[in-house]
């Protein structure tokens, strides 16, 4: 197993850095693979540099990290509510965070990202984390009953998913027609406009998350085999849902404060990840991160140039993925 | 006789359902004890109790002399282990990984499995017979096969106490005599306390050292299976006339007909 993990990884690990270089030379200003090189050591014309250290690149690494929170949330939840289903888009984490989000751009500005002040930048990641907290404090709630039902806490989760997203189109209503456009830009999960000042306030939040998630994965793991046995193998199991819940939703509520509400991406990453390397956190983990960060760079390279000048947001290129994978996977755990 | 579990007026409830009213029962250590009883007569919820899974109404639980609410859950995971009716498997999980997991209560934060955990896996998967499955998918496998792995995993908890629900429910008769039989050898070899729900009388007089009966949540009778399984405690406890005979050696009875009450 240890070996086929390795093999996995490298050539994910491989994958990934070709979706990479696809994603700095493709665009409305093309570059070859050398030109790319050159840029790096220094070489590159203004244009190069501009078009690679300002445009392309802090995308990438925003979406990497996206991909790599929103696929350990995923694998998280998955885990807790013992539903392979479950990811933080669907039961309405990602979307507390983003009505939060959409509160501070409604209230704080009317132009959109770039001229976003520096103060709305840095509490927008704030705001959707107390906003995916408290969504989850709710969802958590309502479906506690002497300790937390699955079944009940996805069923609760989807309901408030519904609810989130009717108060922010409501809230969109309000938005006057530019603004109205680009929040639903945002929603729709996009990395339009990604800089390396997104990259940075979200970069400690998920590598502190990860590696935490990754460093505790015992518990999950043995989370897995049901409540009964992972008393009896010492875990304080309500404890342990609840401390891994906040995680998850931290996880989410970073991503979707900078990318907006991207769903499936958590689905995707670890339900690919199980098929590859097993069920073991520690390495299910790493994998599906990889996954998922191939899956959202590549995804938003398309986005950004199928239809170009016309740039779709990316949460919907991967819905298009999404969607049918989900049907799959619903039609397959009924045999 | 030592005692490994004393459970003092114990009461369990589900809401204000009361399945157990103040109970007490003694499971002697070292020795089979196998619980019987008709369905819904709170064997499976005596055993959810002492293994933390309800909290109880009212009444303590003693293991080893100490007050199981007292102690630490590792604490505790080190002393017993656990195994459910029916406990989950997490597709495409290897046996050997499954077996890694009982080594749980001793792991540390930082660090993987020692060479003392993976020396106390490999027996548990050799004693169980299962080494040449060890890197099969446990899903992959027949249910008595499963049933093995998942006493290897409880095996691996190196614990004094092993407590099983109803570990022969699905299992063919070569099967569950298979359990059974490795069950005993650990009780006889190894001197572990193996207490077991279980729903075959034959089973349960055959494999017993102490049988206990339990009905509507109250002890009917305790004790060696010759001296408790008799055709009026089985009438007490089951509703039933049932036709006892002993085995061929004569150490314990067999249940051989019955018939329901007119």
């Amino acid at each position: 197993m240890k070996k086929k993990t390795t093999i996995v990884m490298i050539t994910l690990a491989i994958i990934l850095v070709g979706v990479i270089l696809l994603a700095l030379s493709w665009g409305t200003y093309q570059m070859n693979p050398f030109e790319i090189l050159q840029t790096f050591l220094g070489n590159g014309n203004k244009i190069q540099e501009t078009t690679i250290f300002q445009l392309r690149l802090p995308r990438i690494g925003v979406a990497l990290l996206v991909g790599f929170a929103l696929s350990t949330a995923g694998c998280i939840l998955q885990s807790i509510t013992k539903n392979e289903l479950a990811e933080p888009g669907i039961i309405g984490i990602n979307a507390g965070a983003a009505l939060a989000v959409v509160i501070v751009i409604a209230t704080s500005t009317s132009a959109y990202y770039s001229t976003l002040g520096a103060f709305a930048t840095y509490v927008m990641p704030i705001a959707g984390i107390a906003g995916a907290l408290l969504a989850a404090i709710v969802i958590y709630s309502l479906s506690y009953q002497k300790g937390i039902s699955p079944t009940r806490l996805i069923l609760i989760g989807i309901g408030m998913n519904a609810g989130l997203n009717a108060i922010i189109t409501l809230f969109q209503l309000t938005l006057s027609k530019g603004d109205y456009n680009q929040a639903l830009t945002w929603i729709s999960g996009s990395l339009w406009g990604s800089s390396w000042q997104f990259f940075w306030i979200i970069f400690p939040i998920v590598v502190i998350f990860i590696g935490w998630t990754i460093l505790e994965s015992r518990h999950l793991d043995v989370l897995d085999l049901g409540d009964e046995l992972a008393t009896g193998l010492g875990i304080k199991v309500e404890r342990t849902r609840r401390k891994f819940l906040i995680f998850a939703v931290v996880l989410a509520a970073a991503s979707t404060a900078v990318a907006g509400n991207i769903a499936f991406l958590g689905l995707l990453g670890p339900h690919l990840g199980r098929q590859l390397v097993g069920p073991v956190h520690q390495r299910l983990i790493p994998v599906a991160g990889l996954i998922s960060a191939t899956v959202i760079i590549l995804a938003d390279t398309l986005s950004r140039n199928i239809f170009s000048p016309i740039e779709i947001p990316v949460g919907i290129t991967i819905s298009i993925v999404g969607v049918p994978y989900f049907i799959y996977l619903m039609l397959k755990m009924k045999e | 006789m030592e005692s490994a579990i004393v459970v003092e007026n114990l009461s369990v409830a589900y809401d204000d359902n009361v399945i157990i009213d103040q109970l007490n029962v003694t499971i002697p250590k070292e020795k089979i004890t196998m619980i019987i009883g008709t369905n819904g007569c709170g064997k499976s919820t005596l055993l959810k109790t002492i293994a933390r899974i309800l909290k109880p109404k009212q009444g303590e639980i003693k293991l080893n002399g100490e007050l199981i609410r007292s102690l630490a859950p590792k604490e505790i995971a080190q002393k017993m282990a656990v195994l459910p009716q029916s406990p989950i498997v997490p597709p495409g999980l290897l046996v050997h990984e499954l077996v890694s997991y009982g080594r749980f209560p001793y792991q540390r934060l930082f660090g993987g499995l020692a060479t003392c955990d993976l020396d106390m896996i490999e027996w548990a998967l050799s004693v169980t017979g299962m080494s040449e499955f060890s890197q099969r998918p446990v899903d992959q496998l027949s249910g008595g096969q499963r049933q093995r792995a998942w006493i290897a995993m409880a095996l691996a908890q190196e614990t004094e106490i092993l407590v099983l629900d109803e570990p022969t429910t699905y299992l063919d008769m070569a099967h569950q005599l298979e359990v059974l039989t490795l069950l005993q050898k650990l009780n006889r070899e190894q001197k572990r306390t193996i207490i077991i729900v279980l729903h075959e009388l034959n089973n349960a007089t055959k494999f017993a050292d102490h049988i206990i009966g339990l009905k509507a949540g109250q002890q009917v009778f305790a004790g060696k299976p010759l001296d408790v399984i008799t055709e009026e405690n089985l009438h007490k406890l089951y509703g039933i006339r049932a036709t006892l005979q002993r085995d061929e050696s004569g150490t314990y009875p067999i249940c051989v007909d019955f018939s329901l009450d007119k």
